[in-house]
Order: structure tokens, then C-alpha cells, then sequence
């Protein structure tokens, strides 16, 4: 899940891999030392999101692979529902990359299903914006799936 | 939409309203059928579009693994480095404060040497302006065959 999520920000599977590492380095140190960690999948993600910013700021990541046909949903045997799927995916992740980084990691982790308390301890943004900001995002997204006609393709 | 704005269908969609605002709304939605609608377009549009990013995922023998650091050795190693440095830190420090405790000592004895000697200095001087008062000189005889000094008063010449 943290991979997928760095992965999405980054699109460069060994970067990703090199964050997730230093993420879970960072948690076993800590674990090690005896300091108490409350809730460890925000912990993980908000690490995570740092880690990925620092680098940015650091112009250590230049991005961005295009989605393989690997990185599709892995337990569809039919063909075609397969290809559909693969299909949806690529506009969607069209669309996501039309709106600012900021927007995009919202969208990211408001998929892997956190609240708004959470998303906005792991950003670090006010609690009163992330609703607002994630309802925007997904505007723009809708006007964008719509704008490549994709509702009329599938 | 009159009756709901988007932000508080949004908010309501995703359970973050506080509660009495969520009945408040849920009793609205079930009176009010063009809300109703507007509701499950956008439940619909939500539930699509997380589901459907939901479908990214990659090969489970391309998902990394965590690399444990070579066990308990390398953390072991690492608390005792760190022990080493900081009993290092604790030497150098003792050395500093031992160092600085005994110059400071050094300088005291220095002043009371130095003391001693001004004191002294006074009191030759008071003895040479005793005798010049008396109309005396201090006589200073050297006898060239042995080197040897004597210091005798003028008045003392006669006796």
C-alpha cells in the first residue's frame, strides 16, 4: 500500500523502493529505541510524503514512467475485463496528473481509504481543508474524464 | 442543488460531517428526492473513482521487502560506538576542567611570589631613605683579589 502510494507520486520504481526502505529503516530504529509510535500507517505514510518532498526540494527526483500494463489489477483472468480495467486506469491517471501535486497526494491517500484527520496529520495541512481540497480535486478530475470523453468510451 | 451545497454532500458521502449535522442531512436526503438524486450521482462518481484506483497495483514478487539491518550486530556495534564517543566526550571534558583548575592555581602562587617581591622592594627602599636621612651612604666594598662584596654604612667607617 505505501508502495503503491509513493510509486503513484513518483512513478520510479527504484526511487520508491530506496523511500520505502529508508521509511521502514526509519520506524525499526525507532521501534528499536524504545519509542512509541501511536498510529504506525499514518506514521508510515507521513514519513513517506516527507521523505518523497525532501527529495523533490532536493531535485533528486526528475519522475515520471508511464503506467506499464504490470502495474494493472493483478487478479483479473478474463481478457477483457482486464483490458477495460487497464483502459480505465490509464485515463484516470491522465486526468489525476492535470491537477497540482498537492491535489494528487490527497486524491492518493483518499483512496487508500483515510479520514480527513488523518490525511491532514500526514500533509500537514488544516483539517478544514482537506475536505474542501479533495472535493475540488475530484471536480477536476470529473471535468477532465469528461473533457477526453471517456464516459462515452467506457 | 438548493438544499445542499456540494461540500456538505461531499463531507456527508465521506462520514467526516459532526453527527448531528450527518442526521440532520440524512433526514433531509430521505424528504428530498432531487437531493436524493444529486446524492447518488455523486456517491456513485466517488465509490467509481476509488474503486477503480484501486485497481493500480503491481506484481507481489515486485513489491520491495523490507531489508532487516544485519540483526541485533550492527545495533550492538552502534550502541557501543555510541558509548565510546560519549565516555570520549566525558574524558575530554574531565581534561579541560582539570587543565584550566590547575593554571588557575599556577597563577595564584605567581601573585604571591610577585607580592613578596614588591613587598620586599618597599622595604629596601625604606632602608636606603632611612639612611639618607641619617646623612649616611651605603658603601659597597669589592676586594679584587678574592671577588668577595661587603655592605657597610659610612658611619660605621670610624668604628
Amino acid at each position: 500500500m505505501l508502495f503503491r502510494y509513493v510509486f503513484r507520486l513518483i512513478r520510479d520504481e527504484e526511487i520508491a523502493k530506496d523511500i520505502c526502505q529508508d521509511v521502514f529503516m526509519k520506524l525499526y530504529t525507532e521501534v528499536s529505541e524504545g519509542k512509541k509510535i501511536e498510529l504506525i500507517k499514518s506514521w508510515l505514510f507521513k514519513c513517506a510524503t516527507n521523505d518523497f518532498l525532501n527529495r523533490v526540494k532536493r531535485g533528486k527526483v526528475i519522475v515520471f514512467e508511464q503506467l506499464s500494463s504490470k502495474h494493472e489489477s493483478q487478479n483479473i483472468q478474463n481478457p477483457e475485463e482486464k483490458y477495460i480495467k487497464t483502459e480505465r486506469l490509464k485515463y484516470i491517471e491522465q486526468a489525476i496528473e492535470k491537477v497540482s501535486p498537492n491535489e494528487k497526494q490527497l486524491i492518493y491517500l483518499f483512496q487508500e481509504d483515510f479520514s480527513y484527520a488523518e490525511i491532514s496529520e500526514i500533509i500537514g495541512i488544516k483539517y478544514s481543508s482537506v475536505g474542501k481540497t479533495l472535493s475540488r480535486a475530484i471536480q477536476k478530475i470529473s471535468a477532465q474524464l469528461h473533457k477526453i470523453k471517456y464516459h462515452e468510451l467506457y | 442543488m438548493n438544499c445542499i451545497n456540494d461540500q456538505q454532500l461531499f463531507d456527508f458521502i465521506n462520514n467526516e460531517l459532526p453527527s448531528e449535522e450527518h442526521e440532520h442531512l440524512e433526514f433531509h436526503l430521505n424528504n428530498c428526492s432531487d437531493c436524493r438524486e444529486v446524492y447518488n450521482l455523486k456517491q456513485e462518481e466517488i465509490n467509481w473513482l476509488k474503486g477503480s484506483m484501486k485497481d493500480f497495483s503491481f506484481p507481489l514478487d515486485e513489491i520491495p521487502k523490507f531489508i532487516f539491518p544485519e540483526e541485533n550486530k550492527t545495533h550492538k556495534n552502534r550502541r557501543l560506538t555510541s558509548m565510546i564517543v560519549r565516555l570520549g566526550i566525558a574524558a575530554t571534558i574531565l581534561i579541560l576542567i582539570s587543565i584550566s583548575i590547575l593554571f588557575l592555581d599556577q597563577k595564584k602562587r605567581n601573585n604571591i611570589e610577585l607580592q613578596r617581591i614588591q613587598i620586599e622592594q618597599e622595604m629596601l627602599i625604606t632602608d636606603m631613605n632611612e639612611a639618607w636621612h641619617e646623612r649616611e651612604l651605603i658603601i659597597t666594598q669589592t676586594d679584587p683579589k678574592t671577588g668577595k662584596s661587603e655592605v657597610f654604612l659610612s658611619s660605621e667607617i670610624g668604628k
